[in-house]
């Protein structure tokens, strides 16, 4: 993850006159595992027990989706074998998958 | 059993007392197995003080619960083992939850059952937590037959998984108002 830390500095405006900047940013690189964090993706799996009614009801109420965005992801599910559901970063994915695994469905993350 | 009907924001159907009495028995059955899982990673001490839960790490040898608490990703083990043990409890709280709710509204002896919309949402996913069940272990396919020979041994779960499918179907059907 990377965590941008926005350090204020406590700078003296005007001291001696000079022309610094009384606030200093800085940013620091907390940790760099997963650089491309912002990049994964949910799939969703098919599966031969999940109804179809059932799988676009949840993508409408997990997602928000309109009934026509959540009927064709459950086509492709359907005809071929999974459809990405949902991306973002690896945080929002994970919540996604959770809430997915909750209703039933077969659902995995992965980097893009 | 006639199927779902919306009214308002409350959704409604009639049980009969052995549909009832099976409805308990099978979600009864999810909870057993969902406990035994819980049961296998006891509280230790730094989960007790922290009050962060973790689960295991690997997925449950069992197909049933395999089905039910899948892995979180394909391919990569580190990632897949990690959310599992981190995600497990809470998703085994829920399910739990969920098929309680059922048992709290699913009369005994059957009867008429009226719903909330927001506990229909719950009768949905226990219903098919418990279709998840009987159809891994039925080993359903999609194309496979609406029925069996009445001689194979199957036959009458079979029946019960479809009589599931249906009430499930009907149910979203009626909270989705088509």
């Amino acid at each position: 993850l990377i965590t941008l830390v926005i350090v204020v500095a406590s700078g003296r405006a005007w001291d001696d006159g000079a022309m610094t900047s009384p606030v200093e940013l800085e940013k620091s690189e907390v940790d760099e595992v997963g650089a491309d964090d912002t990049a994964w993706q949910t799939i969703v799996w098919n599966d031969p027990v999940n109804l179809m009614s059932y799988v676009t009801h949840v993508l409408q109420k997990l997602f928000g989706y309109s009934k026509e965005k959540a009927t064709k992801l459950m086509l492709d599910v359907h005809l071929k074998g999974k459809a990405i559901v949902s991306s973002g970063d690896k945080d929002k994915v994970e919540v996604d998958v959770t809430k997915l695994h909750a209703a039933g469905l077969w659902a995995t993350m992965e980097r893009t | 059993v006639r199927g779902w009907r919306r009214c308002g924001d409350h959704v409604s159907t009639t049980l009969q007392r052995q549909e009832s009495q099976l409805l308990r028995a099978l979600v009864g059955q999810i909870r057993e197995m969902l406990a035994a899982r819980s049961a296998q990673s006891p509280a230790d001490e730094l989960a007790l003080i922290t009050g962060i839960r973790t689960g295991p790490s690997t997925a449950p040898d069992d197909r049933v619960l395999a089905r039910l608490l899948p892995d979180f990703s394909q391919g990569d083990a580190e990632l897949a083992g990690g959310l599992r043990s981190l995600h497990e409890p809470d998703l085994i709280d829920g399910k739990d939850g969920v098929a309680e709710l059922v048992l709290n509204t699913c009369p005994p002896d059957g009867g008429r059952v009226r719903l909330s919309l927001e506990e229909a949402e719950a009768w949905l996913c226990a219903l098919n937590d418990v279709r998840l069940a009987l159809g891994t272990v039925l080993e359903v396919t999609e194309d496979m037959a609406e029925e069996l020979p009445p001689e194979d041994p199957m036959a009458p779960h079979l029946g019960v998984y479809h009589w599931l499918t249906y009430v499930q179907e009907t149910l979203v059907h009626a909270i989705s108002g088509s």
